[in-house]
């Protein structure tokens, strides 16, 4: 017992340690989270000992309940039974002693008694004899009998118990009385008196000194020879009622003689009588004669010790068990059962030893005491002994003795435990089982509550076992991913870098004045596709940034909708390589210039569109933009756009205005302008609208394969468009395709709103024929024509075309003739509109064509463009090329004097700027009508030219709208450069007459989103460019703050090779000394630049003044590194609205060294070593935008 | 004439093995392109101050880690200098090496740190020595009235 004890109690300190272990991490895990991961670790290996340990503290717990109530069953248990059984044994003692007491008491009785009669018997027969002391006759010696007679009668009668009194006298006469227990007879036995006739000589023996001898001769041959009577009596009255029958001496009683009191006292001993089948208790005791000096007679008197037996019978009965009592040697007395005590087989019948007693238990009690004690029974002969085996039940064994004078006697009692015990056992066995059951039970519903209650305790092990792991595997997951992040920011840095010195290089040959225009067409695609190539990686490094949440969004004003044009004309390429349409459809109330994440927007748009064009093999991706207006009521979040469009489409302009005049005085909301990006592709399944915009999540696995990609896109435009507050989903849509649609929350800027005043182009005559392929682009146009008011026409197809062009004209020459020629079958449509044609005055008509629509596989266009020439005098025509068209059709077009291209796609826009031109052309025209001049072929490349001037000048307007005075003024040097350029026979060479203004333009764009100058680039004039991409920093001033010499050196010459002034200096307190006393001229230097800039002219007594437009700043530097410089130059400019940029140049290429530098003050970042173009084209933004 | 020929395409392959073996990268590219009439020998020039800058910094780093206690936050600035240096005129073996060196500093590994500079003064002799027999070829051309084609 000792030993489990301890053993639970280790198991139990065990649990307690183990539980303050675990409970430890568990306590600190809340607080400090950063030790977490260590915890971690060791919480984990905690875990599985834990989860042993409640298996442990759970057996536990059983165990002491188990032997908490196993010993309460028992003590219970040991308690009531001992108590009682002590009780009951008392009492069962005294009961045992009480029983025994009694037969005992009851012999002693019997003794007493028996021992009262013999001496009174003594006495009376002494005082009968002496009175007849003078026996001279026979008379007298018959007298003295008679007198005897009636005397030991008298006392017999009196004790009905006795067996027989005997009277022997010493001449041998025998008196006696006999009581036959059995048949209740009483006898008298007498001898014949006739042959003691020696009375005489008898008084003399008698008187002799020694009688002995001659007495007892006498006695046993006289007895021989008598002859005994014996006469039957009335038990009660004594009187004689039977004949006299004479009976062997001896024979039916024992009568005592002198040989029984050889000294002369009372003796005592238990005689056996052949009569009856009990034991005799005979008493002897000799009578004196009056000198006391002889014995005359002896008197014997026997008592049947049957009573007792049948005393005990009676006790017995009431109480079972047995009794019997013996005598000291051993002799059966009596027993309480009917046993005989004598032995019948030997002659005379003798006593029976108990243990050849004939009942067995008494036998076996008597056996098993002369076992247990053998001979030398203990001293006073008391035993008590419970439990003894006797047989087969356990039996109490009791014994007493009686030490009576002469008779000492030894009582035996012998009760079955089970009378005594019998309920107590039967009790406690009860109790015994109930309390087991009981305790059992108890321990059963204990350990199941255990079980139950630590269920709970071992149920939150579990969970926070696996809460551990899951947090184990998060951290394990969360390194990896920042592994990841970090690898591929890493990676994309690496990247870039190459991809850098290709686009570079591509500048360089784009630059090269010998490339054919097909050269430069695929160079200007392959530095498109490299871009895009950069923006992949740029995702990569955005997807770390925001998942680092490092991603901020820049807040400068750009024009949406040319990002966006130049974004579809980026895409067009692409995708007229697949056969599919790419039309870009915003609504007139889209604001031009918003405040934003111009690159960020563009992001969005790229990677919608590029995973439309992924998946659609054929038909149209239409990017719909529109802007819900914050004062309309209505949402407009599941307005279908038709009705959306139509609802626009009734509001008439002055509303509009109105519009725009209430979003001025909001103009603190931010707008939320609707997208849809829609595609006719394979689209997505319901069940994978929410799913795709997750990372690495691609709608159906098998497109990895089939398209390629990385699942990121959508992925960033969600977070891009989530972090401008938009949303993105995935809309269903009717037919096939995929309907993605997304709102931004752009602020307009405050003051240009207003800017993009387009021309109203209604109800100036104008009509349009749009003979356009592509289904989806024209009817966007035309819808959107129509709504402002120009009557449109729509061809899809040559025949269309031709069809339309003979009804038009041939109709219109029939108007002058009031009719129309029923030759031409015409649509009601159509109908409506040549009505609605021949109501306008002097009408002008567009005609927009398709190059796409001419068969260029043969040699039928020829013939197609001579039959649309017929039309030239009447119409304008506006030629709309792909990106691939030949130069021989743009020859022979330019030859045929239609110098009105545009390229695919066909946007408003474009639409706009053609009818601009196309209107202001007309006006000259009337001018010229008025003045007389007549019209020249010339005027048309004038007019288109023209056209494209305002097109780009509209660019630049547009990037930097506040600047409107420059436009105005470089207007006329874009128009004189364009004509002298004209006698060059290549259209697109003669399309984009690049100004260093404009060039500047397109860096400036170019560092906001790389794409958006594509259109430029693609345009680019490569002598233009040549000369601008060497000298493009002409007459900026840069403080250079280096201290590596080589660096140093380096970066100035190629700062010098771009055409700018560098001032070196060696450290950062340098370069803030050098800044300083140099804002006084900062105004002059400004208007001076400007000056400059206007007149394009190198004005070197400028560029003495000590200002600088930019600073290069090293980060590391001594005495003063590139942030405290920072830090110290914005100080110094604060309360001033000065603001120089610097250029961050470090040798760390961690974005975390970007945002250190952008946090100081610096502008840009710029890593060694230094890139050439990288440098030009952020030096080019910055200085930009700061003039 | 033939010897110059021979000479420049010499040069030529001799650049290339340069390049080739790493020593080089594009960044002497870029110093080449530089160098135009305005202002020739700019890269010998450059190439020059970088020889000083070296020395000095190489001598400032055997100083540093000669020390009993290495000071090392000045021999991090140090390297950095080195390092930001030799990328600008394209010893990429040295940059790569420049790199080890600042791990090296950072987790204060003196042995390492030992062991990097043995390799730089290593690495730096090479690259001297490769291209003081470069701009000697040059030389040799010029002087033979050729001219070096970049």
């Amino acid at each position: 017992m000792g030993t489990n004890c301890r053993h639970v109690f280790d198991r139990l300190h065990n649990f307690a340690t183990c539980w303050k272990k675990r409970s430890t991490p568990t306590g600190r895990r809340i607080f400090h989270r950063d030790v977490e991961k260590e915890e971690f670790q060791y919480a984990s290996t905690q875990c599985l000992s834990s989860y042993y340990s409640v298996f442990v503290v759970r057996l536990a717990i059983m165990a002491m309940l188990a032997i908490l109530i196993g010993l309460l069953t028992f003590l219970t248990w040991h308690f009531t039974k001992i108590y009682t059984t002590k009780s009951l044994n008392s009492l069962a003692y005294d009961l045992r002693y009480e029983l025994l007491q009694r037969p005992i008491l009851r012999m002693w009785n019997i003794l007493n008694s028996t021992s009262e009669i013999t001496t009174a018997q003594v006495k009376l027969s002494q005082y009968v004899i002496r009175s007849h002391t003078n026996l001279a006759t026979h008379a007298d010696q018959v007298e003295m009998y008679d007198a005897m007679r009636a005397v030991t009668w008298a006392l017999f009668a009196s004790k009905r118990a006795l067996n027989s009194i005997t009277v022997k006298y010493k001449n041998g006469f025998v008196q006696a009385f006999h009581r036959d227990l059995k048949d209740n007879n009483t006898f008298y036995i007498y001898s014949d008196l006739a042959n003691y006739s020696m009375a005489a000589g008898g008084y003399n023996e008698i008187n002799s000194l020694s009688p002995h001898e001659a007495w007892n001769d006498k006695d046993i041959h006289g007895n021989k020879s008598a002859i005994w009577y014996r006469e039957p009596l009335d038990p009660v009255s004594g009187e004689k009622t039977g004949k006299v029958m004479p009976i062997a001496p001896e024979d039916s009683i024992n009568i005592a003689g002198l040989s029984q009191v050889p000294d002369g006292v009372a003796s005592w001993h238990v005689a056996v009588s052949k009569f009856t089948d009990s034991p005799l208790l005979s008493a002897a005791l000799p009578v004196w004669d009056s000198s006391n000096k002889s014995i005359v007679a002896v008197v014997g008197v026997t008592t049947a010790l049957y009573s007792v037996g049948q005393l005990m019978k009676e006790l017995v009965e009431l109480h079972s068990g047995h009794m019997y009592l013996t005598s000291r040697e051993g002799y059966l007395l009596a027993t309480s059962t009917n046993a005989p005590l004598l032995s019948n087989s030997t002659k005379p019948p003798k006593l029976k030893m108990a243990v050849d007693c004939e009942n067995e238990v008494i036998r076996e009690g008597a056996q098993w005491l002369q076992k247990t004690y053998g001979n030398n029974s203990p001293q006073s002969h008391e035993v008590h002994v419970e439990n003894v085996k006797l047989g087969h039940q356990q039996y109490y064994i009791d014994s007493f003795f009686l030490n009576l004078k002469r008779l000492p006697l030894v009582g035996v009692i012998i009760i079955p435990r089970k009378h005594i015990m019998g309920q107590a056992d039967e009790r406690a066995f009860k109790t015994l089982v109930i309390l087991i059951s009981a305790s059992l039970c108890i321990i059963v519903i204990g350990c199941v509550c255990i079980l139950i209650l630590t269920n709970g305790v071992s149920k939150e092990m579990k969970l926070r076992a696996e809460l551990i792991s899951h947090l184990e595997a998060r951290r394990k997951a969360e390194a990896s991913s920042n592994y990841k992040s970090q690898f591929l920011a890493n990676m994309s840095h690496e990247l870039r870098t190459p991809m850098a010195a290709v686009i570079g290089l591509l500048d360089i040959l784009i630059s090269d004045d010998h490339l054919t225009n097909e050269q430069c067409a695929t160079v200007t695609q392959i530095r498109k596709c490299s871009t895009a190539l950069l923006r992949l990686l740029n995702n990569i490094l955005d997807l770390s940034k925001v998942e680092s949440g490092k991603l901020i969004l820049e807040d400068a004003e750009f024009d949406l909708g040319r990002e966006l044009e130049g974004l579809v004309d980026m895409f067009s390429v692409q995708c007229i390589n697949h056969n599919v349409e790419t039309v870009l459809d915003l609504s007139d109330d889209m604001p031009k210039l918003v405040r934003g994440d111009s690159a960020r927007v563009v992001q969005i748009f790229a990677n919608l569109i590029n995973n439309s064009i992924k998946f659609t093999i054929s038909g149209h991706i239409i990017l719909r933009g529109w802007c819900e207006n914050p004062n309309s009521c209505s949402d407009d979040t599941n307005f279908p756009l038709e009705q959306k469009k139509s609802r626009c489409s009734q509001k008439t302009k002055a509303k509009q205005h109105e519009n725009n005049a209430k979003r001025i005085s909001n103009r603190d909301n931010k707008m939320k302008l609707w997208f849809e990006v829609d595609d006719t592709g394979c689209g997505i399944d319901p069940s994978k609208w929410e799913s795709v915009f997750e990372s690495f999540e691609q709608a159906d696995p098998s497109t990895t394969r089939l398209h390629g990609g990385t699942g990121l896109g959508l992925c960033i435009v969600r977070t891009l468009v989530n972090k401008m507050g938009g949303e993105i989903k995935v809309v269903k849509k009717e037919g096939p395709g995929t309907l993605m649609r997304l709102y931004l929350r752009l602020s307009a800027p405050v003051d240009t709103t207003e800017q993009h005043c387009q021309e109203d182009f209604a109800n100036k005559g104008l009509v349009v024929l749009l003979a356009l392929h592509g289904n989806m682009g024209r009817l966007v146009t035309s819808k959107w024509l129509q709504k402002n008011g120009v009557v449109t026409m729509e061809a899809s197809e040559w025949n269309g075309l031709t069809q339309t062009l003979r009804v038009l004209f041939h109709a219109r020459s029939s108007a002058h003739h009031n009719g129309f020629d029923g030759n031409y079958s015409i649509h009601d449509n159509l109908k409506s509109k040549l009505l609605s044609i021949q109501e306008l005055r002097n009408p002008v008509f567009v005609i927009a064509v398709d190059i796409g629509l001419l068969d260029l596989s043969t040699d039928i266009w020829k013939e197609q463009l001579n039959f649309l020439h017929k039309y030239f005098g009447r119409a304008k025509f506006v030629w709309i090329l792909n990106h691939d068209s030949s130069n021989t059709i743009k020859m022979e077009l330019c030859k045929k004097g239609h110098t009105l291209t545009v390229n695919k796609p066909f946007y408003k826009t474009k639409m706009i700027h053609i009818l601009e031109a196309i209107i202001k052309e007309r006006n000259d025209e009337l001018q010229k009508k008025n003045m007389t001049t007549p019209r020249a072929t010339l005027k048309e490349g004038d007019l288109h030219e023209s056209l494209e001037i305002d097109y780009t000048q509209c660019d630049v307007a547009s990037s930097d709208g506040s600047d409107i005075s420059e436009v105005g003024g470089s207007n006329p040097v874009s128009v004189k450069l364009s004509q002298s350029s004209l006698n060059s026979n290549d259209v697109t060479t003669n399309a984009i007459p690049k100004s260093s203004s404009t060039k500047q333009t397109s860096f400036a764009t170019g560092a906001q989103g790389e794409d958006s100058e594509s259109s430029e680039a693609r345009r680019a004039s490569s002598s233009s460019r040549a000369v601008s991409g060497k000298k493009s920093l002409e007459g900026l001033r840069i403080l250079l703050a280096e201290d590596t010499p080589v660096i140093q050196r380096v970066a100035t010459i190629m700062l010098e090779k771009m055409g700018a002034t560098v001032v070196a200096v060696g450290d950062g307190q340098q370069a803030v000394d050098a800044l300083n006393g140099m804002s006084g001229v900062e105004d002059c230097r400004r208007e001076s630049l400007l000056k400059e800039r206007n007149t394009r002219s190198s004005q070197p007594e400028i560029l003495s003044y000590p200002p600088y437009d930019l600073i290069l700043m090293d980060c590391q530097m001594p005495k003063m590194d590139g942030y405290e410089a920072t830090k110290a130059i914005r100080k110094s400019e604060v309360g001033t609205d000065m603001h120089i940029p610097i250029v961050a140049l470090t040798a760390h290429a961690m974005s975390c060294d970007e945002a250190k530098c952008l946090e100081v003050g610096m502008d840009a970042y710029l890593t060694k070593p230094i890139d050439f173009k990288l440098m030009e084209s952020t030096i080019l933004s910055l200085t930009r935008r700061t003039s | 004439m033939d010897g110059i020929v021979e000479l420049q395409r010499q040069l030529i392959d001799y650049t290339a093995s340069l390049f080739h073996e790493g020593f080089l990268d594009e960044q002497f590219n870029q110093l080449q392109q530089l160098e135009d009439e305005n202002n020739p020998g700019f890269v010998v020039e450059v190439v020059t101050l970088f020889f000083e800058d070296a020395d000095r910094l190489l001598n400032e780093l055997t100083k540093a880690l000669g020390q009993p206690s290495v000071d090392f936050k000045s021999l991090d600035a140090h390297v950095h200098q080195l390092k930001g240096s030799s990328s600008s005129i394209g010893a990429h073996r040295i940059h790569r090496v420049c790199i080890s060196f600042r791990n090296s500093c950072e987790e204060q590994n003196v042995e390492g740190c030992l062991k990097n500079l043995q390799q730089v003064k290593h690495e730096y002799s090479l690259v001297k020595d490769r291209l003081e027999t470069l701009f000697r070829m040059e030389q040799q051309i010029l002087n033979a009235g050729g001219s070096v084609r970049r």
